[in-house]
């Protein structure tokens, strides 16, 4: 099962085979983990969101269109359920340098990282991590973000000086 | 975005860190629960979007003349077109009506089967 391709699986999944959308979440569950843990600096928090995330996505399988991919599908619905999240809770909207560094990691080097994105505006920090921790293209995270081409560019740029300026005051000057 | 390969590299490598997959068993088997939990309320929703219809569908038929008369006309037509055709010498009317109840059946029941293939 896990040597099949996504378009393989989801076309499985849809047809109610849930040992494929098993094989689906084992391939993309530590992405998109990792993606919302690092957008909310809440670990049970960004792990209940990846579960709403998969929740959703395995009652929509039957409309997944197949034009923009599994992983972007999948990490749109993602990005939706921390936005919606967001909107129930705005008080919570910016993060603050307290947010636990991710566990297990190198404390300090997570807990600087976690409080260089906590600069960030929330469009700034998912742009980022979409673009340059997950590899997406900037047309697919615009497709996520539900955003201009455009502005993910400005959003990207402004981010990454942002992140530069904060590692480079915290002694991560370049090699 | 024209990227700068190393730079970008250096960035991807801090943003990931050493995020580790922690209880990755124990998130699989959360939402293996939950996952449980909304196909088993599945099969319901199927009966309940395909009951009503077909139920409307007897009903009519049964209390409504022109409708049973309707449905007798499609069937004697099946014949005919059969019949053109030359297949099924001894096709008549009641093979008909009992193939088109075989079939409205079948779709009735898929929703069943499907759970308990």
């Amino acid at each position: 099962m896990n040597s099949l391709n996504d378009t393989v699986l989801v076309g499985r999944a849809a047809l109610g085979d849930r040992r494929a959308f098993d094989a689906l979440v084992s391939r993309h569950a530590l992405p998109l983990r990792r993606y919302l843990l690092r957008l909310t600096g809440d670990p049970p928090l960004a792990d209940d969101l990846a579960q709403e995330t998969f929740i959703k996505a395995y009652c929509r399988i039957g409309t997944f269109g197949g034009l923009a991919g599994f992983r972007t599908w999948l990490f749109r619905i993602g990005y939706n359920a921390f936005c919606s999240h967001r909107r129930g809770e705005h008080e919570a909207a910016e993060l603050d340098d307290s947010l636990p560094a991710a566990e297990g990691a190198d404390p300090d080097t997570a807990h600087d990282v976690q409080a260089a994105l906590a600069r960030l505006r929330t469009e700034e920090r998912s742009a980022l991590l979409l673009h340059y921790m997950e590899d997406f293209p900037v047309a697919k995270v615009a497709a996520i973000m539900h955003m201009p081409v455009g502005t993910v560019k400005s959003h990207l740029k402004r981010g990454r000086d942002k992140l530069e300026t904060f590692l480079k005051q915290n002694g991560y000057e370049k090699e | 975005m024209k990227k700068n390969k190393s730079n970008d590299e250096r960035l991807r490598d801090l943003l990931r860190g050493d995020v580790p997959d922690v209880e990755r068993d124990f998130f699989e088997g959360r939402l293996r629960h939950k996952l449980d939990r909304v196909d088993a309320c599945r099969p319901a929703r199927g009966w309940a979007r395909w009951l009503p219809g077909g139920l409307a569908a007897a009903v009519l038929l049964v209390c409504h003349r022109q409708a049973w008369e309707g449905v007798l006309a499609l069937s004697r037509w099946v014949v005919e077109v059969v019949g053109w055709l030359g297949l099924f010498g001894s096709l008549d009317v009641r093979w008909v009506l009992a193939g088109g109840l075989a079939v409205v059946c079948g779709v009735l029941a898929y929703p069943l089967a499907k759970r308990w293939l």
